[in-house]
């Protein structure tokens, strides 16, 4: 599906992909979103290299430190 | 600094709006924060270290120890992040990080990532070169314009460091690294968030935003530095409205991994998805073993000495890491009732204890924490109803 029109289900609202706040766009690329909000996947390598070319970045940050993709 | 009152019940529906999250702590990465040199060549007012080790720099032998034991307890699947950490841990000279990278190359197999928390000042042209070739991630501190940075970011002869900072911080981005920074959130800065969120926004500079800790030194100069609950959750607030609205110039943190947490069934971040203990434990240089690098050095929470203990298994089954590990919304008074206790988890148990010295109290800046949350799931909940589909 084109990316402008991808439908994505977060918290019961039905909305476009494209119309969504920068951040939550980007959240749904990075936790691997889709459909449901009940959908996240962690990311194979080959599925990271897909989305981000040949040199993946690391999780995002998740400690106090600041390590950012 | 304040008592921390036990929160009110919550009834606004949000608990139910938000939803169970999955909580199996093998999802995500587990953190190693590396204590390679537990001196420092700056005297930050607020530096939460506490008591130092004997041993100022820790031998590459037991950094090679500390390695061989962790990727043999965490094994190939989960992901390890090696976060050398100080004191300012470029005190341990770039043969030391050679040695660690060359070390590692035998681990081909395990997924293993490797971060400095470095302030940059002897950060050299061939040590972020050494960065670049061997994927080594770098973050910077910065408390935002230069004024404010350097009011409590300078030498022990005062001088100051934020051009410094970002001399590194543009040697990093002429390699085609991220720049990151972490960001210290007190009385100097919290009531200027505007300034704060135009320095980094404009200067693309990805930023933590992490509130004094009092703890080290910045419990002695705590009247000067020390923020409320209520005042940290203003500020963060207010950050969260100029970012939301920027439309994602910059990568905000604790506010991306919280609005990540509010739509994704995992929840993320240290200090919000409540198995801390299970995710990060802390080395220093003399080898002692601790549940979480800020409580490096405090001998009550010793786990054990990584040359010594025979494996990570033995020390985890002991105290003080089973009592520790007990902590969380069902032991913390108020906590189980509140509606965001799926994705805050009791917070961070640092900044309890440092408050009171004591784990069953919530967050110190619980108060605050609610006061984001709410904010940010208001503000979700109406931009999702904005743009809705029919």
């Amino acid at each position: 599906m084109e990316e402008g029109k991808k439908i994505i289900n977060i918290h019961g609202h039905k909305v476009r992909v494209s119309e969504l706040k920068g951040a939550i766009k980007d959240l749904v690329g990075k936790r691997g979103l889709s459909g449901s909000f009940y959908v996240e996947k962690e990311m194979t390598e080959a599925e990271r290299k897909a989305s981000f070319g040949d040199d993946p970045p690391p999780y995002y940050n998740v400690y106090r430190y600041a390590f950012f993709e | 600094m304040n008592v921390q009152q036990v929160p009110p019940t919550e009834a606004s529906g949000l608990k139910e709006w938000i939803g169970l999250k999955r909580s199996d702590s093998r999802c995500r990465p587990f953190a190693v924060i590396m204590k390679s040199a537990d001196r420092c060549n700056y005297f930050c007012d607020y530096c939460y270290v506490e008591d130092h080790c004997a041993l100022p720099i820790m031998p590459i032998a037991t950094a090679l120890a500390a390695i061989e034991k962790v990727l043999a307890y965490v094994g190939p699947r989960r992901k390890v992040n090696f976060i050398w950490h100080g004191g300012e841990p470029l005190l341990a000279g770039r043969r030391f990080y050679q040695q660690i990278a060359d070390f590692c190359r035998q681990y081909h197999d395990n997924k293993v990532e490797h971060c400095i928390q470095t302030n940059g000042a002897l950060a050299t042209e061939q040590f972020l070169d050494f960065c670049k070739e061997t994927g080594f991630t770098v973050s910077l501190s910065l408390d935002g314009p230069e004024d404010i940075t350097d009011a409590h970011r300078h030498t022990a002869t005062g001088a100051a460091t934020f051009q410094k900072t970002m001399r590194t911080l543009a040697g990093v981005r002429a390699r085609g690294m991220a720049p990151g920074c972490v960001c210290v959130l007190h009385q100097g800065n919290a009531g200027r968030v505007e300034d704060l969120y135009r320095f980094f926004s404009t200067n693309r500079i990805n930023v933590r935003i992490n509130p004094v800790v009092k703890s080290g030194r910045a419990a002695t100069a705590y009247n000067n530095l020390a923020i409320t609950p209520a005042e940290f959750g203003t500020a963060m607030c207010r950050l969260f409205d100029l970012w939301f609205d920027d439309d994602y110039r910059i990568q905000l943190e604790p506010l991306y991994t919280i609005l990540g947490n509010m739509i994704a069934p995992t929840v993320w971040g240290c200090d919000y998805h409540g198995k801390c203990l299970e995710s990060i434990i802390a080395v220093n240089p003399d080898g002692s073993v601790y549940p979480c690098g800020r409580f490096a050095g405090m001998k009550n929470f010793r786990l054990g000495n990584i040359l010594q203990d025979s494996n990570l298994d033995a020390m985890f089954a002991r105290e003080p890491f089973v009592s520790l590990n007990g902590r969380g919304p069902e032991t913390v008074e108020g906590c189980a009732a509140c509606d965001f206790v799926n994705i805050c988890n009791s917070g961070c148990m640092v900044t309890a204890y440092m408050a009171r010295q004591r784990f069953t109290d919530p967050d110190y800046y619980c108060e605050g924490r609610r006061m984001l949350f709410r904010h940010i799931a208001n503000r979700l909940k109406r931009h999702l109803e904005n743009i809705q589909e029919e």
